[in-house]
């Protein structure tokens, strides 16, 4: 991409002319090219270069945020008029410099792959090839959908005050899901993998393994009796968890008094004990954050939760000014669980009746993000004498983020960061199901 | 922001020169405008610009899209001949001439967003805050937002059309936040229109910011739900999110035509309980989910998806019209034909098929006919969202605020109600329907991106339905 931090020196020139104190110009390009395949068809092609260009200016202290799909010298008029008048009502706040320590950042996430450009013929032979594979794995197959992506995101962040930074990441994924089909029983199962490298370094024949046993086994799912059981929390749902709780550790939560840990930073287990939660940027997935939401690099290995403590506030330039501190960077971090050492199979064996938690959907639409107390449907297994024994039918998990949390028993010792952290999966007491 | 008559020709005939026989430019400009105060400051204020052009190309029901942010034609053209190198063939439509037309959904005695000045759209949202304030000290936070879009479409296609549309919409949400310390509760106001400023005459300020902040203070307060299989009877207005997910989804014909929703070729058999007829209506002058044209440039219609629980018809866009009409050798084309519910969020986006106003129409009972003839049970009368997987029909949507229901009476407040089930079978579980339809906006994401909607029902029973809750 010809992204060129000289787009924006014109425009830096005459911001300062025109009294803008300082001026940030981000510009975002992700290029995607995605196909979907409905049983073994080839129903849609995407192929899209979506631009973004986010402009902050600092006057009278107080900040104005423009933001526009494409930008060119002719608009350098319209940019300033726009954020000097929205600066009038804007927050205060400032426009960020790097140190010099800070400016290795530069070029962090430079991958030389061109994933983005594989090419569209892969993606169709892949595409059948998978849709052929699923209807020939099962006979109650009825319909099968299959889609693949590949994306790659550049960025570049100038401001007046000679500070910049470039960023490339890139992600494929692969989509398979089925809808399987005995008698008059119609159910339905996906599974998602993603990966910074080429789409083919993809597992799809694990994949298709796994969508296979989960649809046949939905077929045959059963329900459970109302009430509480202790629970294995696969990846997802404890990532999903985990980061809306993180969510309430902002410094814009805690100073707007809309935060459930206000006043829980007192040096006690608020939580389990067991858990302990850092940031860390080493992943190349496209959706782990290098720069947090004021641009400035995040701080590596810094202790969010440890046994359970709370360590931080997390504050941005606008919150940390508001409560006279300094950003701490962690505002948008990626973060990572410290692994427990007990494995998956030695901590269902210790189960006699509990429910293996797969996966939930639905949380966004059916927490609410002031109690972060949730109600909403979820895939799993029943779990007895230390076995999987079935899927469960048509059943809700209902909770609140932190009590779950804080009944964590048990950390397990494998890692993934399929879902937007590094996660482990968890054992937790006493969940509240509710089952037909 | 419209392209070059010439230069757009050359890029369809381009699009079509490996032997699509559909191509389509969707050229967009649209302004969006928020004005957000949180915690008694001015939390936020933003201008985003959206502009830059899709393109779509149909062959044999395989549909390419690509979409780039610029209007130069030597950009769009080069995008073009990429999408179009994944078809092989050779051109047979031609395109020679290109027809304008005009379409605006933008209401005559509309009080256009540039009428107000910043400070006094930003003074009437303080207005609203010092209303939820005032209301109690239980009240600890109000979040007030104001926002606005102005859009500008114009779509060239193949068929030698050129459809010009204008749109605008506002909204505003107002959130109560009441809190005793360490616990909190919110109760919001957001009403939408496809309209203007106007909308902020619509309602009484203090009335609606008050009733917010009493309702937040009462479910600080309130106890959880309890769970178990229970009759529910739905509250008007933003009830019909039930009907939106569980069977409005299901009934797209972009699931339809490829056999993913469980409400494929089932035209003409019953769905539903006698007593439930539900439409699609875009022609709603005003209601959020009102347009003038869709997205592919058909007219919207009122259309009767479920007739007295007959399943009527499906919400249909062309490239779905096309592949059922096929399935279907060529009979009945009538019946298949576009309904005008093509949408996209924005030019990034491949349009398909979506709801606009979609409610369950009135019936005959009364809501106290239904909580008297309920012996034990939930009434719910506010409610968050939810969602659907079309290929099951199972959902799940979020009670914010409910009651319970004993020996036909009222009782006590209860919070945090989910509910689960299989839209087919809940269709059929519907066995009274209220005469007090209202509709209510709302934001639907789908494929397409997120789109504004109108959902809506009178109050109505169901006889049984799953309720997940924490309380005893």
């Amino acid at each position: 991409m010809a992204i060129n931090k000289k787009i924006f020196d014109t425009l830096i020139k005459k911001a300062s002319e025109s009294g803008i104190q300082a001026i940030s110009c981000s510009y975002n390009q992700t290029k995607n090219q995605s196909l979907e395949f409905t049983n073994a068809k080839i129903d849609g092609t995407d192929i899209s270069v979506n631009n973004s260009f986010s402009f902050k200016a600092l006057v009278n202290d107080k900040i104005g945020v423009y933001v526009v799909d494409f930008y060119d010298e002719s608009m350098i008029d319209d940019v300033i008029s726009t954020l000097i008048d929205l600066s009038n009502y804007g927050k205060e706040g400032k426009i960020e410099y790097f140190t010099k320590e800070e400016s290795k950042f530069k070029n962090l996430k430079l991958y030389n792959k061109t994933v983005a450009e594989t090419p569209i013929e892969t993606l169709k032979t892949m595409g059948y090839e998978l849709s052929n594979k699923i209807k020939s794995k099962c006979q109650l197959v009825e319909t099968t959908s299959v889609s693949l992506e590949t994306k790659e995101m550049e960025s570049l962040y100038v401001n007046s005050l000679n500070t910049h930074y470039y960023d490339h990441a890139t992600e494929s994924s692969v989509v398979v899901s089925a809808t399987f089909k005995q008698d008059d029983l119609v159910k339905s199962y996906y599974e998602y993998e993603q990966t910074p490298d080429e789409i083919t370094s993809i597992n799809t024949d694990k994949m298709i393994q796994s969508l296979v046993k989960n649809g046949m086994d939905e077929l045959k799912s059963e329900k459970i009796k109302t009430g509480q059981y202790k629970v294995i929390l696969s990846y997802q749902p404890i990532s999903v968890i985990l980061l809306n709780a993180i969510d309430h550790l902002s410094g814009e939560r805690l100073t707007e008094n809309t935060s459930i840990f206000k006043n829980c930073f007192n040096n006690e287990s608020v939580l389990s004990k067991k858990l302990t939660v850092r940031t860390d940027s080493s992943t190349r997935s496209l959706t782990t954050e290098v720069a947090d939401v004021d641009h400035r690099p995040i701080k590596d290995k810094q202790y969010i939760i440890k046994n359970g403590v709370l360590q931080t506030p997390m504050y941005d330039n606008e919150y940390a000014l508001k409560n006279n501190t300094t950003s701490n960077t962690l505002v948008g971090a990626s973060y990572r669980m410290k692994e427990g050492k007990e494995s998956f199979e030695e901590a269902i064996k210790n189960i006699k009746k509990g429910i293996y938690v797969q996966r939930i959907s639905g949380l966004n639409s059916s927490m609410n993000p002031l109690t972060l107390s949730f109600s909403c449907p979820f895939e799993g297994y029943y779990i007895e004498d230390g076995k999987l024994t079935h899927k469960i039918n048509l059943s809700m998990i209902s909770g609140n983020c932190k009590d779950i949390l804080k009944n964590i028993t048990k950390v397990l010792n494998q890692t993934s960061d399929k879902y937007n952290m590094f996660a482990c999966e968890v054992v937790v007491n006493k969940v509240s199901f509710t089952s037909k | 922001m419209e392209l070059n008559l010439l230069e757009v020709k050359k890029i369809l005939n381009e699009g079509l020169k490996t032997g699509a026989d559909f191509a389509e430019l969707f050229v967009e400009d649209t302004k969006k405008s928020n004005y957000v105060l949180f915690n008694k400051r001015i939390h936020n204020i933003s201008k985003v610009k959206t502009q830059g052009v899709g393109i779509r190309l149909i062959k044999n029901d395989s549909e390419i899209y690509g979409s780039i942010a610029s209007f130069d034609t030597k950009e769009i053209l080069k995008l073009t001949k990429k999408l179009a190198s994944n078809f092989q063939g050779k051109q047979t439509f031609f395109v020679r001439n290109i027809n304008k037309e005009e379409y605006s959904s933008i209401p005559s005695d509309v009080v256009s967003h540039d009428s107000w000045t910043t400070s006094e759209k930003l003074d009437y949202l303080k207005k609203a805050e010092k209303y939820i304030y005032d209301y109690s000290s239980e009240i600890s936070n109000a979040r007030l937002v104001l926002s606005e879009t102005d859009s500008k479409i114009v779509i060239y296609n193949s068929q030698g059309r050129q459809i010009n549309n204008e749109k605008i919409s506002t909204r505003v949400a107002f959130v109560a936040i009441a809190s005793n310390g360490s616990e909190f509760e919110d109760s919001s106001f957001s009403p939408g229109i496809s309209g203007g400023l106007e909308l902020l005459n619509s309602f009484d300020l203090k009335t609606e910011c008050e009733k917010i902040s009493k309702e937040a203070i009462e479910l600080l307060h309130a106890p959880y739900c309890p769970s178990g299989e229970m009759t529910v009877i739905l509250g008007n207005k933003f009830g019909g999110v039930l009907f939106h997910e569980a069977c409005g989804h299901p009934l797209e014909a972009c699931s339809i035509a490829r056999k993913l929703s469980v409400f494929s070729n089932k035209l003409g058999e019953k769905i539903a309980s006698d007593v439930v007829t539900a439409i699609d209506d875009g022609t709603i002058e005003s209601k959020y989910g009102y347009i003038s044209v869709d997205d592919e440039g058909n007219k919207p219609t009122r259309n009767v998806l479920i007739k007295n629980g007959i399943l009527n018809n499906y919400m249909i866009d062309n490239l779905s019209s096309s592949m059922l009409i096929k399935q279907n050798q060529g009979v009945d084309k009538e019946k298949f034909a576009p309904t005008g519910a093509c949408r996209r969020e924005s030019y990034k986006y491949r349009p398909t098929t979506r709801m606009t106003n979609t409610f369950i129409d009135n019936g005959e009972s009364t809501l106290e006919e239904m909580i008297k003839k309920t012996k034990k049970g939930l009434y719910c009368v506010s409610f968050t969202g939810g969602q659907v997987d079309p290929s099951t029909d199972k959902f799940n949507f979020t009670v914010s605020m409910a009651y319970l229901i004993e020996n036909g009476e009222i009782k006590n407040l209860v919070k945090g109600a989910g509910l689960i089930g299989y839209g087919y079978e809940i269709l059929k579980k519907i066995d009274m329907v209220g005469n007090d339809l209202e509709l209510a906006p709302g934001v639907c994401g789908a494929s397409s991106g997120s789109i504004p909607v109108t959902v809506g029902q009178p109050s109505l029973r169901i006889s049984s339905i799953t309720v997940a809750g924490e309380g005893n």
